[in-house]
């Protein structure tokens, strides 16, 4: 145990199974989970869209591994993030968020990522607020309150110990770090205010960046205060191993975003997916060259293996019980998608949305929304409300997708 | 002002009269319609709409506008469509002249921002106060989009980015004051013969002892298999090293007390003791390290030392492969027998052979201080000084230096001498209470920010602020003493002093960062990540991992040799020497007069077409997939980076183009140009790539024939049409003038940490002005900049 991992261990030595310990906790039923999962580059221009609409639509090639869960299936089409100003080459980096960013309008619901915003409302009761995680260092789709990128997990086996590992200090010990935490953050607090009166306007802004970021951090003190008393709970598998990559990474990856719900770690999470590693291990050539050949063989096996691996995923959510008896899936709505579509169209995204949501949300097969209600900001509108958040409109939004609204 | 004259001399012919002149009529007869004085569809009413685009609003609309026809979703499918050259033409006028203000929007504020350090500095700054070396993969992405890594508007801080921060110095803490000391990284063997003769008779010995009775080979075999054993030991060399075949490959895996080696990644220097013999005249030996073909002719027939660096990734048993290998000058007749691993036949002696005698290896990464705990103990405890007193002036001392020559606040000094006295309290020794209290410096605000004191009185910076600004410019680093004693001595405003000390600190080794901080950014290397380059060669030396390493260093040896020795930037279009060492050389099938271990100038024959950015392997295969060169992404680079033009990015949702065009490169992107909203900037783009088709993806030259030829032609804005690519290298010098400016402004933009706009231009125009009458020299031009005015002020 390291003294600085104090606030990510929760301090007691006790570790029973989970399912047991927290059905005792728990009176009420199993909570709604949201994830959000971008894929970068696009997908293939023929064998991706089905092209029936409505439930009874003939699934593609490049979809092909997800035909056992078709019926939990809706796929969109027509669906676009409204600006035309999107980058059509940082193409996860507006995702979450719809805004134009080349002109932001500024205030929160043009700047800040839909998990992000959802994490203020369901990740109250958990310990973590929100969970994000990214193929490896840059992380651009999670975006908080002021735009700014949240960086995200990206090594496997640091999100284990994260998530699950306890560290060994005392009770009172870890009560003590936490103080003395809250008053190192006043000296650097004071340090930043003895600069504040030096430097000028465009300065102080950077500077509050820095001050909302020491906020931040004593928020997550306070939490650690609430939860350094309880243990974490076990995740039911060993620690990763080290160095893993490509398709081993990302399901290591699903395995802990499940993981990390199941024990109410988090209710939230988003996952900007890798890419570069998985084609190279199926030798499919460089990704922005895929993009820019939508017609080819290998764009259709890119899709084929993220197919395969969303497929791993859902299978997972379906087999993984709650406390309660019902599923993951039962109690998750997931989105899943592209900012880009092939080359430099992002009219058309690449959307699917899946789980049940406990019932809030249903399944509508393929769906071509309309023009003028095809809004890419209404389905996470529509998702933050079937999540229980009560907003009007998210980023520019102009309705609510009907369609899979249960 | 003569650069903004040829500028829009540049522009000028190719789009013709001013915006709104050239908007107008395509205004009026395509959008009124539903845009104008009667219906204001979408609200957008574009008769009344000014073409100021200094105006942020204006420009935006405009934007907007452009947004749209790029999209070919305006005007509407049922309404008359524009023809597609007048489409193109307003397409064009537009996207430049938008691309063109919104640097006019940047310059408003010329201020350089606080900002926190970027990664580079960040590890740079943690080695020097700690002498521990963080690698670059254990430490967060800066997660910036800006124009170069140390602009503050790319540079966020966040909760999780402040945790990391801790983390990190704790980390170095650790290492530093480590009661182990720090791991070497080597390994050397030389009982090579030894090993193998002994091992070689005693298989010999069993199969004697066994009198070839082994049940699980045939009595012939064994018999067999001893006779060349026996050859093996017969040879004459056999007690000056292992005896390798042409094509034998070597294994050699250090004992498990070197694990330490195992998947280490980075930079090594390999020795090997040697000799080959055997050789026909005119054959060339080569040893294979790890892909890197290391040519030995100097061991002909002399035994002797070699040392070659190279960059490695280490098994996981830390195994070196070696492999011996021979070209032959004349293939002999018949087929060349190599080296076959189940060969058993009697070892012919008189084939050639390398006779290895030694190998060491070394890592060469800038490794941890020996004396790194000395680092944060600067000075011994003082008989009468009581421990709390020692510690002190210890964390102050510490302090000055993470704050850059800024003293600690008393409060926060107390509140870290009292940490430490609890530490100890709780029965830590010194080295383990002490980190905690510098960890905190080194995660403190003002440890993390630079910062500049500023006032409205005084826009001038400090001496001490200057010598910061000066060594995180050249070095990504904290300034030494030197640069500390100057400032503390108010020396550092006087001209002379400055440009002294920009020659040191250029000469040190530190300034590497200025290559791999702006140079590599400005070339936008990092693209190199993301292809794996092909190569079609057969000889020897063909593109691969270890080749690419040394192709990645030519640019930045290139631009170093440049500042060092003050030559002038124009070289950067086309010069008469190439910085190489002997395996580049040889992979641009030059003369190899120079070392391996060094990159040197090396002067070019007259028509050789290498001179330049242009001529570099690394630069012409990144403008490319891996797999085929890209005339666009060439074309594009000789715009934006050779001519200095803008470069308009590409738009989102241009329709796809449907029509599949059979043909070579060059005629399927003239088909492409068939859209207008390709055209629109591909007309200018690509036939400024073509040139450059006489490199292959992997930069090597193409073989010259009709097809190839009549690939070449091609065209540039302005400067006119070429027909290969040395005229089209000529056509390029003519524009110099524009080439510098646009170059100065980004070595500027790097300089102040902020972007450039129209604002500066008459900073810019005086450097350029300064620098021109001795031809632009790159160490003119960083001595104009940072005595420039802006340099030293906020």
């Amino acid at each position: 145990m390291h003294r600085r991992h104090f606030l990510r261990g929760a301090g007691a030595f006790l570790t029973l199974p989970t399912l047991e310990t927290f059905a005792e906790q728990k009176s009420e039923p199993a909570p709604l989970r949201l994830m959000f999962l971008g894929f970068p580059w696009g997908v293939s221009r023929n064998n991706w869209f089905p092209e029936e609409n409505g439930k009874d639509f003939q699934i593609t090639k490049g979809l092909q591994p997800l035909s056992d869960h078709k019926d939990d299936l809706t796929i969109f089409k027509n669906i676009c993030p409204l600006h035309s100003s999107h980058s059509a080459h940082n193409t996860l980096g507006y995702f979450l968020t719809s805004g134009d960013h080349k002109r932001p309008k500024g205030g929160a619901y043009d700047l800040v990522s839909c998990d992000q915003l959802a994490a203020e409302t369901l990740g109250v009761k958990t310990r973590y607020s929100s969970l994000e995680i990214s193929g490896r260092g840059n992380n651009f789709m999670s975006r908080d309150r002021s735009g700014k990128p949240v960086p995200g997990h990206s090594d496997p086996l640091a999100l284990y110990h994260h998530l699950f590992s306890d560290g060994t200090v005392s009770l009172d010990e870890r009560r003590y770090m936490i103080r003395k935490e809250r008053s190192i953050m006043d000296a650097f607090r004071d340090q930043s205010r003895s600069l504040e009166n030096k430097i000028s306007r465009a300065d102080k802004e950077k500077l509050d960046e820095y001050f909302t970021s020491i906020r931040q951090i004593e928020k997550d003190l306070t939490k650690a205060e609430q939860w350094a008393g309880i243990p974490k709970p076990e995740p039911g598998f060993q620690a990763p191993g080290k160095g893993m990559r490509g398709t081993a990474q990302v399901k290591m990856m699903y395995d802990l975003m499940i993981a990390a719900i199941q024990t109410d770690m988090t209710r939230v999470v988003a996952y900007q997916q890798p890419l570069d590693r998985i084609l190279g291990e199926l030798n499919l050539g460089g990704a922005h060259g895929l993009n820019h050949a939508p017609e080819s063989q290998n764009a259709t096996t890119r899709d084929i293996a993220l197919s395969e691996l969303l497929a791993y995923l859902i299978d997972k959510l379906k087999t993984t019980k709650e406390y309660d008896g019902s599923s993951l899936f039962d109690n998750t709505i997931l989105s899943y998608g592209s900012g880009v579509c092939w080359q430099h169209g992002i009219r058309d995204l690449p959307i699917i949305v899946t789980g049940k949501g406990k019932g809030r949300i249903r399944a509508a097969g393929c769906v071509e929304l309309e023009e003028g209600k095809n809004r890419l900001s209404n389905l996470w509108l529509t998702i933050l409300q079937s999540a229980g958040l009560e907003l009007d409109a998210f980023s520019h939004s102009n309705g609510l997708i009907d369609e899979i609204r249960a | 002002m003569r650069y903004i004259f040829l500028f829009h001399l540049l522009i000028g012919p190719a789009l013709g009269g001013t915006l709104s002149q050239e908007l107008k009529p395509f205004v009026e007869t395509y959008c009124i319609s539903c845009h104008g004085e009667e219906k204001q569809k979408g609200k957008l009413r574009l008769d009344t709409l000014s073409t100021d685009l200094a105006d942020l609003k204006t420009a935006e609309q405009w934007q907007d506008v452009l947004d749209e026809l790029n999209a070919a979703a305006m005007p509407p499918e049922d309404e008359p469509q524009p023809p597609a050259e007048q489409l193109t033409k307003v397409l064009q006028r537009l996207s430049y002249a938008l691309t063109d203000a919104q640097k006019l929007h940047y310059g408003k504020n010329r201020e350089t921002v606080m900002r926190r350090l970027n990664k580079r500095e960040y590890i740079n700054t943690i080695y020097e106060l700690t002498g521990v070396p963080l690698k670059d993969s254990e430490v967060i992405e800066d997660q910036s989009n800006a124009e170069f890594d140390n602009h503050g508007e790319g540079l966020y801080v966040s909760s999780f980015r402040l945790g990391q921060y801790r983390e990190y110095a704790y980390r170095a803490l650790d290492r530093a004051l480590s009661p182990k000391p720090p791991e070497v990284f080597s390994y050397e063997k030389s009982d090579f013969a030894e090993e193998k003769n002994e091992a070689v008779r005693k298989a010999a010995d069993k199969l004697e002892a066994e009198n070839f009775q082994n049940q699980r080979h045939s009595v012939e075999k064994q018999k067999e298999r001893h006779a060349f054993l026996l050859s093996y030991l017969a040879q004459s060399d056999r007690d000056e090293g292992l005896l390798l075949e042409d094509g034998q490959p070597v294994s050699i895996k250090p004992r498990t007390r070197h694990a330490n080696l195992n998947r280490k990644k980075g930079a090594f220097n390999i020795s090997i003791t040697g000799r080959v013999k055997n050789l026909s005249p005119g054959d060339t030996p080569y040893l294979i390290v790890n892909e890197r073909y290391v040519d030995v002719s100097a061991l002909i027939n002399n035994q002797k030392e070699l040392s070659v660096d190279v960059y490695l990734h280490l098994s996981y048993t830390g195994a070196f492969p070696l492999t011996f290998h021979v070209k032959k000058a004349t293939q002999p007749k018949g087929k060349h027998q190599r080296w076959n691993k189940y060969s058993i036949k009697p070892i012919n002696p008189d084939t050639p052979r390398f006779i290895l005698s030694s190998f060491k290896i070394v890592s060469t990464d800038r490794s941890q201080a020996k004396d790194a705990a000395k680092k944060i103990f600067t000075v011994e405890q003082g008989e009468t000084e009581t421990d709390e007193q020692y510690i002190r002036k210890i964390i102050q001392a510490f302090a000055f230096k993470a704050y850059r020559g800024r003293p600690i606040s008393d409060q926060f000094l107390k509140l870290l001498t009292d940490l430490y006295l609890g530490n100890v309290a709780k029965g830590l020794s010194q080295f383990d209470a002490i980190k905690e209290p510098l960890a905190l410096i080194l995660s403190s605000p003002k440890f993390i920010y630079l910062t500049e004191a500023s006032s409205a009185e005084n826009r001038y910076i400090s001496e001490l602020e200057l010598a910061v600004r000066l060594s995180y410019f050249l070095w990504s680093a904290p300034p030494d003493q030197e640069l500390y004693d100057l400032a503390a001595r108010g020396l550092l405003s006087n001209q002379e002093t400055i440009r002294a000390q920009l020659i040191r600190l250029l000469e040190d080794e530190r300034s590497h960062a200025l290559g791999q901080g702006f140079l590599n950014k400005w070339l936008e290397m990092e693209n190199l990540n993301l292809i794996d380059v092909e190569s079609k060669h057969k000889g020897p030396l063909q593109y691969n991992a270890q080749v690419e390493q040394l192709l990645r260093q030519e640019p930045l040896a290139f631009f170093r040799t440049l500042a060092l020795e003050n030559l002038s930037i124009i070289n950067m279009i086309s010069s008469d020497f190439v910085t190489v060492n002997k395996t580049l050389a040889a992979y641009y099938q030059l003369p190899a007069t120079v070392p391996e271990n060094a990159f040197q100038k090396l002067l070019l024959p007259a028509d050789s077409p290498r001179g330049g950015l242009l001529g570099m392997g690394a630069i012409l295969a990144k403008l490319g997939n891996g797999k085929d060169s890209s005339p666009v992404l060439r074309g594009k680079f000789v715009l934006s980076r050779m001519m200095g033009m803008v470069s308009p990015p590409p738009p989102p949702n241009v329709p796809d183009l449907d029509i599949q065009v059979e043909g070579n490169i060059r005629e399927r992107l003239l088909a492409h140009q068939a859209k207008p909203q390709c055209a629109s900037c591909h007309n200018r783009i690509d036939p400024a790539g073509f040139g450059l088709e006489i490199f292959d993806q992997s930069g090597q030259l193409r073989p010259v024939d009709e097809a190839l030829q009549s690939m070449l032609p091609g065209k540039l804005p302005a400067l006119g049409q070429y027909e290969t690519f040395l005229e089209q290298r000529q056509l390029l010098l003519k524009n110099k003038e524009n080439f510098a400016k646009a170059f100065i402004e980004d070595l500027s933009s790097y300089a102040f940490a902020r972007r450039i706009g129209f604002s500066d231009a008459v900073m810019i125009d005086h450097i350029l002005s300064e620098t021109e009458d001795r031809g632009y020299r790159l160490r003119d031009i960083l001595c104009e900049i940072v005595l420039s005015d802006e340099f030293r002020s906020k």
